[in-house]
């Protein structure tokens, strides 16, 4: 519960924030020019044409839906790594504003434990970052349906895809917060921790290129318990193609995913349990 | 029948952590302090001293090194023990995006004392920043965001008020609305230990007092218990006065155009009847080295 | 202890998360399987060598009996000779190549690569053999190219020759030597035979002259070309610089002119029994140009590595997956290698080519 009214707490802040208020703007305004500036313009001759022919000639086969596709792909994966890019630059501050001297005092003094304020922070930005997320990806979801007359939960499931991405690399950034009391060491954590993410999600491919020894061994040994970032975004563009979902591998990137981020906060806990301030 | 201890500290000692795991400062060496429940305990001592480490302490802030602690009878680690705490930390720093009704509003709900808008005006008037309660905090001169600290710190009525430097910021007329709440406070039976560098603040309103250097509490007790040396008096004359009947009576000269003398309150009725006798006007007395000040600069003296 | 009670929790989260990941995940690699690669002589190859010394020792040179052009003469040896390695014509600036027939034959390639023409052709071979008289898969011992001009040995008493050289003239050349030529058509190529052991088949009828000559000691051989020592593997030979260049293809002319400028001299052995595991050995006059070409190499292996396993050309992946580039005092090597079970994949869809006992050893 306290650590509920931490993240409540939390996002009450983010809205007194004006920047933060300035980026909902700013992708509300974002949504607006995408409706109002996308031309579609070959994809309509083709939905035209389609849906002149498509229901006669094929019966239960919707070209309209295939012709949009590739839309839907690239709107998935950008929604995804766009969404993980600002969330390490929305939420670098939030952590190390709690810890800082004369905050920090105050909330230790409060009746919560400390590990209930450290998952506090981590649920509220979970929250904040969701919220956007799903307001975005809605957003598009219903530009891309008043625009092509097609419903296609891609951009929010993108959108929510890229909030679990998320949430294993803000619990590296809330570690680094913790370590270090600073900002900008928290975004770079997290800039840092997306890039690893992203290479964990190739390792396979990418192990080849270490010469057979000790050098691929430690490659694959660090790289094991991180979440495949591509992976999910993967997935993300699987979905918004219509292709079937791999259920198992999904379920499996997300819950090391979720299991990875547990460790992270464990650590931060450990840490921050036991510091002075 | 022994009274219930409000803060209890044994043998408490605090070593800061030094560059690549060497040992740091030692911040306080073994501090023992007893702090009945209800009484005001001022707490005072040179810079560097240890007092607010001794306070963060208190609080679990920082983690003692060595030593107990026991908080109105329980763990300070425990919520349910800081739940009854009201505490107003040296460095004050609020969200500067929020109202004073927010942050009192978040305190309320951290220590589900379920209280309504109204109840915290009620807060806010009684420090008096009602009229600002609805701006950010982020205008705030450090006087009223000091005020809206205090308000934080009395809000739900703690058993326990830690206060350190609680008048920091405060023009001469908020320290005397602070004094008032604090011994409003007092009354209603809250114990208070008050950490400041104002003594004169601290011994109007404690009456009990601890003083600590270098790591360690070197006297305790009531003011005339800690006051050291023998009554002196410090006297002023109007013009005129005789000098040979003055010195006659035992007046020796002291600074800034005073006359000094030891002794007793017989010996200076004595001595002021003799001058008076004599044609002298007297325009001034005070006692002499019998305050906070006199007994830290004597504590520190006695420290090697 | 509880500080020590989260590390040890987030110690196992983090394993739990690396375990449930790679329960779906591609394995990394292909399991590889450990291949040796043809370093020296072995013990069978120096019995081999000495078994096939059959001729006497060269004689002295005599004063002033050169062809012209010709390398100079061997000095006089105790040692018995190999004819076919007495054969081989000096080819300044062309590769010699040495393919042991019959042992290739025995290997896992060869086996493979025969059940797989039989499988395409199941008469190949006797056809061959009813018309040639040649049994290729028994009579052939060696085969040899030295530039342009071919050399074999074997068993060849059953052979017809008339059919071989259709059209040619047999003509008595020497004590033991016959030359097959198309009369008129001097650019045609001449066919030498030394007893029924050797058979030189050279671009010109002066080669092959030369060659019988050589054979019967009334020229002096050169020196070998191709020392014994060398001659290990079920291939091998001595590729010298200028000749490195016109093996690459036009796609790749500037990495044949890089490597023609930097070795003068390529030193091949492929030993095929099992495995296939070629190594080229690069000499050259400058180190520090050997030094880049090898990293070079090992560059383009990489690159050519992963450019198959993206364009899913398994057959390039599987061969540049053992290769590696390795630097030595002076010069380098360069190992490629496919290994057995590699070689039985790729003749999976030759009809009838299926994995079977192992060949037996030479």
């Amino acid at each position: 519960m306290n650590s509920l009214a931490v993240a409540l707490d939390l996002l009450r802040e983010a809205r007194s924030r004006r920047w933060v208020l300035a980026l909902a703007l700013g992708t509300t305004g974002l949504l607006l020019l995408v409706a109002f500036g996308l031309e579609l313009q070959v994809v309509d001759g083709a939905l035209a044409a389609s849906r002149f022919l498509g229901g006669r000639a094929f019966g239960d086969i919707r070209p309209a839906d295939v012709a949009l596709r590739p839309l839907f792909a690239g709107v998935a994966y950008a929604v995804f790594y766009g969404g993980v890019v600002v969330g390490v630059l929305v939420c670098a501050d939030f952590a190390p504003a709690a810890l800082a001297p004369g905050r920090i005092e105050q909330l230790l003094a409060l009746p919560l434990r400390r590990a209930e304020l450290l998952l506090g922070t981590y649920l509220g930005v979970l929250l904040l970052l969701g919220g956007g997320a799903l307001y975005g990806g809605a957003g598009l979801t219903l530009i891309i349906f008043a625009k092509t007359g097609l419903f296609g939960w891609a951009p929010a499931g993108a959108a929510l895809l890229a909030v679990a991405g998320f949430g294993a690399v803000y619990a590296v950034m809330l570690l680094s917060a913790v370590a270090v009391r600073s900002a900008a060491l928290s975004g770079a954590a997290g800039g840092v921790a997306a890039v690893a993410f992203v290479v964990a999600g190739q390792r396979t491919e990418l192990a080849p290129l270490f010469a057979a020894g000790w050098g691929r061994s430690l490659f694959l040994a660090l790289s094991a318990p991180l979440p495949r970032l591509t992976g999910l975004a993967d997935h993300a563009g699987r979905l918004a193609e219509g292709r079937p979902a791999e259920l198992g591998l999904l379920g499996a990137q997300l819950g090391g995913a979720a299991l990875f981020s547990a460790a992270v906060l464990a650590l931060a806990v450990t840490l921050f349990d036991r510091k002075d301030f | 029948m022994e009274r219930v201890l409000a803060i209890e500290a044994e043998g408490l000692e605090k070593r800061y952590p030094g560059r690549l795991g060497r040992p740091g400062p030692q911040a306080l060496r073994g501090v023992d302090l007893r702090v009945p429940a209800g009484a005001a305990f001022g707490l005072i001592g040179p810079n560097g001293a240890g007092k607010t480490t001794f306070v963060k302490a208190l609080l679990g802030v920082v983690h003692p090194s060595a030593g107990r602690i026991r908080l109105l009878g329980g763990d300070p680690l425990d919520p349910k023990v800081r739940a009854r705490v009201g505490y107003l930390p040296e460095r004050l720093e609020l969200s500067r995006a929020w109202t004073p009704l927010e942050v009192l509003g978040s305190v309320a709900r951290f220590k589900r004392l379920g209280l309504g808008r109204a109840q915290l005006l009620s807060r806010l008037e009684e420090v008096g920043v009602a009229g600002e309660a609805t701006r950010a905090v982020g205008g705030f001169s450090k006087g009223m965001r000091q005020r809206v600290g205090l308000a934080t710190a009395l809000l739900g009525d703690p058993e326990l008020l830690v206060l350190d430097e609680p008048t920091d910021g405060l023009d001469p007329l908020g320290r005397v609305e602070v004094r008032t709440l604090l011994q409003r406070a007092l009354a209603r039976g809250a114990t208070l230990l008050l950490n400041s560098h104002l003594l004169a603040e601290t011994e109007r309103v404690c009456g009990r007092f601890g003083v600590l250097v270098a790591g360690r509490v070197v006297r305790e007790g009531p003011l005339e218990a800690l006051v050291t040396g023998g009554a002196s008096w410090r006297v002023r004359f109007a013009p005129g006065a005789p000098a040979a009947a003055l010195q006659a009576a035992g007046f020796t000269t002291g600074d800034g155009g005073a006359l000094r003398l030891a002794g007793g309150l017989a010996a200076l009725n004595a001595a002021l009847d003799a001058a008076r006798a004599a044609g002298a006007l007297v325009s001034e007395v005070a006692a002499e080295g019998q305050d906070l000040e006199a007994v830290l600069a004597a504590a520190v003296e006695g420290q090697p | 202890m509880r500080r020590r009670a989260w590390l040890l929790v987030a110690v196992l989260l983090l394993a739990a998360s690396a375990g449930l990941m790679a329960l779906v995940e591609a394995p990394v690699e292909r399991p590889r399987a450990r291949v040796a690669f043809p370093s020296r002589l072995r013990e069978a190859e120096r019995r081999r060598i000495a078994e096939r010394r059959t001729m006497p020792p060269a004689p002295a040179a005599a004063a002033g009996r050169k062809a012209p052009g010709a390398e100079p003469p061997a000095p006089a040896t105790a040692i018995r000779r190999d004819p076919f390695l007495t054969a081989l014509p000096a080819a300044p600036g062309e590769p010699v190549v040495v393919f042991e027939a019959n042992a290739l034959r025995h290997s896992r390639l060869g086996e493979l690569f025969i059940r797989c023409a039989l499988a395409r052709d199941p008469g190949v071979f006797d056809t061959l053999s009813r018309e040639t008289g040649l049994d290729v898969l028994k009579d052939v011992d060696r085969v040899g190219f030295a530039g342009e001009t071919v050399v074999v040995s074997g068993t060849f008493d059953a052979a017809r020759w008339e059919r071989l050289g259709k059209g040619s003239v047999e003509e008595r050349h020497g004590d033991e030597g016959r030359l097959y030529r198309i009369p008129g058509r001097a650019a045609s190529p001449v066919l030498a035979r030394w007893r029924d052991q050797v058979v030189v088949i050279s671009p010109d009828e002066a080669g092959a002259r030369q060659a019988l000559d050589q054979l019967e000691g009334r020229v002096p051989a050169p020196a070998p070309v191709l020392d014994e020592a060398l001659s290990y593997g079920e291939v091998y030979g001595v590729i010298p610089g200028e000749a490195v260049q016109r093996l690459f293809s036009k796609r790749d002319a500037e990495l044949g002119a890089r490597l023609a400028a930097a070795a003068s001299r390529v030193e091949l052995h492929v030993d095929a029994m099992q495995d296939v595991a070629a190594v080229l050995r690069v000499d050259g006059p400058d180190e520090a140009a050997l030094s880049e070409l090898a990293r070079s190499l090992g560059g383009a292996i990489a690159a050519g590595r992963l450019q198959a396993q993206a364009t899913g050309d398994t057959r390039l992946a599987d061969l540049l997956d053992a290769a590696r580039v390795v630097p030595e005092s002076g010069r380098f090597s360069l190992e490629l290698a496919v290994p057995a079970a590699t070689l039985e994949r790729w003749f999976e869809d030759c009809a009838g080519a299926t994995p079977s006992a192992p060949p037996p050893a030479p």
